[in-house]
């Protein structure tokens, strides 16, 4: 019994063991494999393939995919009857021709994220609250002599009796009274989000900022429990530019939300893409598939990919978090799942559609493209 | 969804919280279940109690790692049903491996540590003095549960390779035990 009870023990360890254990990743071996098979290739391709890429490819810093250290358990997948819908709105077409994009360091949001006090930092806590400043003073709040307060949650706010504005290093967040006869509410009808979108943003215009704003309702996927949510009601600028309208996309992203007892809130992401590591060559989508065949790829579903036939959607878009180290843009690909543990029985007809993200940054540029290992690696 | 955003929706009371919790950790946590029981009908039951649990513990708590909460709450709901099952008899699966496995770690003499908190501290030190690498290999297989195979393919290295480090550590942690003058 006294080995039971060292199990039982074991169970009780510092919870950074247990996810530390489940995000480290698989090394050298697989990892030497695909070394292997690039030496080989570099061979057969010869002097030729050197020469080109001398004068082709712009000589950056190599990458290393980043690593989902906090969410490296949760599982990107969606629920549906079938994949049509659902809404996965992207900017981003195959026709959009673009050839490079920028690659973002990270470390300083990552210092701040994983910081027990973030107001440590002598600067972000003057950033935050000349943040909270601004758009309080959008509002019509007072500013004259504002009173912050702290909290670990929001971090630093400031209320009166209409609004609060909280900002943390990652985000700026608005709360107040949600609106009469509108809604937020992920489990209404696409229809009367786009409703309640629209006059949220004739409202708050010079709040929210946004010159040419496209109105995104997305997901529209399914719950265990057979309710429709759309999770993501959100505003960006429609910029023309191709790559700076993909960049909002993933970025400067302003999030509407319910957040209960008839609160909304509109959230801004406070990502800083100040270092800008270098802009990349991208890999065609065709490339990018031939990838995702062969196992180079990224995911947070238990399964291998299930071949070609059941992908249903692809887009070029940055996998973002405030914990990455790197900000690399990626193809995403949505594949239809063939059979899931998840695939409830309560929902007959159900179907289930994970995701898989390649790089889209030129192998060439990235020091750690990984084979699936057989594990949760996203 | 964020974790804080999940936590947030607890508190709230909010039915949500359970919907984006299985949609997140779901698969995570039936991993695990299914790695101690064998079998997917308990295994989905055990994850289906891990959402009530953690229903009625968040409020008050507010988990700093969402991930490892629920995983704590699964695996411990699980080693429950395990033993429920096998009262009377050896089971199958992983389980009596890993007993077996532990049996090695118990030292031969000591004071037997009294309360289980002190247990708690002492692995967590003695985790703490372990490589990175070795200290996951320890806990994917004596906390997750996973074959030897699992753990190999999920580090790319040889089940053997993993095999030889998990009985190196085993020896560790029984003179670390030792030393502390503890026994369990």
């Amino acid at each position: 019994m006294k080995n039971n009870r060292l199990l039982h023990a074991i169970g009780q360890i510092d919870d950074a063991y247990v996810t530390e254990a489940v995000r480290r990743k698989a090394g050298k071996t697989l990892w030497l494999r695909v070394c292997a098979v690039a030496a080989c290739v570099a061979l057969l391709v010869g002097g030729g393939a050197a020469r080109y890429n001398r004068y082709s490819y712009p000589d950056l810093p190599m990458l290393t995919i980043p690593e989902d250290t906090e969410g490296a358990m949760g599982r990107e997948a969606y629920l549906a009857y079938s994949f049509e819908e659902m809404n996965f709105h992207t900017p981003w077409t195959p026709n959009s021709r673009i050839r490079t994009l920028p690659v973002y360091d990270n470390s300083r949001g990552v210092e701040l994220h994983h910081a027990d006090d973030p107001t440590s930092f002598f600067e972000e806590e003057a950033a935050m609250k000349q943040a909270i400043l601004e758009k309080a003073a959008l509002l019509g709040m007072d500013t004259s002599a504002p009173e912050f307060q702290y909290s670990a949650f929001y971090g630093y706010y400031l209320s009166d009796d209409r609004y609060t504005v909280s900002c943390t290093s990652d985000r700026l967040i608005i709360l107040t009274a949600m609106p009469e006869d509108y809604t937020l509410d992920p489990y209404a009808s696409y229809d009367e989000l786009y409703r309640s979108a629209q006059y949220l943003l004739k409202e708050y215009r010079d709040v929210i900022g946004v010159e040419n704003p496209y109105i995104e309702i997305a997901n529209g996927d399914y719950t265990i429990y057979g309710e429709q949510s759309w999770t993501t009601v959100a505003i960006y600028d429609q910029v023309k530019d191709p790559i700076g309208v993909l960049l909002n996309h993933a970025f400067h992203k302003v999030r509407l939300g319910d957040w209960g007892d008839g609160q909304m809130g509109i959230s801004f992401d406070r990502y800083d893409l100040s270092q800008v590591i270098g802009e990349y060559p991208i890999i065609s989508v065709k490339k990018a598939q031939a990838l995702l065949e062969k196992g180079y790829y990224v995911s947070s579903t238990i399964d291998p990919f299930p071949g070609t036939d059941t992908i249903k959607k692809v887009e070029l878009t940055y996998h973002t978090a405030p914990w990455f180290s790197t900000f690399v843009p990626y193809y995403k690909f949505y594949v239809e799942e063939p059979e899931s543990a998840y695939l409830d029985d309560d929902l007959p007809g159900i179907k289930s559609f994970a995701t898989y993200y390649v790089p889209a940054v030129d192998s060439r540029y990235i020091a750690d493209l990984k084979l699936w290992d057989g594990s949760i690696n996203g | 969804m964020e974790d804080s955003k999940i936590v947030t929706l607890y508190w709230e009371r909010s039915q949500r919280a359970i919907a984006e919790t299985a949609k997140k950790y779901g698969a995570y946590c039936y991993r695990i279940a299914h790695n101690i029981l064998q079998s997917r009908e308990d295994a989905e039951e055990c994850v289906n109690d891990t959402y009530l649990r953690t229903w009625d513990a968040i409020p008050p708590s507010r988990p700093q790692r969402l991930s490892a909460f629920l995983a704590r709450i699964t695996r411990n709901l699980s080693l429950n049903r395990y033993e429920q099952r096998h009262t009377d008899k050896r089971g199958h699966g992983q389980i009596p491996l890993l007993l077996d496995e532990l049996q090695e770690c118990v030292p031969d003499s000591g004071s037997p540590v009294a309360e289980d908190v002190l247990l708690k501290d002492l692995l967590d030190r003695f985790l703490g003095s372990l490589h990175p690498r070795t200290r996951s290999l320890f806990v994917l297989r004596y906390w997750h549960a996973y074959s030897l195979e699992e753990i190999a393919a999920r580090q790319g290295i040889s089940r053997e390779n993993v095999a030889v480090t998990l009985f190196r550590t085993r020896e560790k942690l029984k003179n670390f035990l030792q030393e502390e003058g503890v026994s369990l």
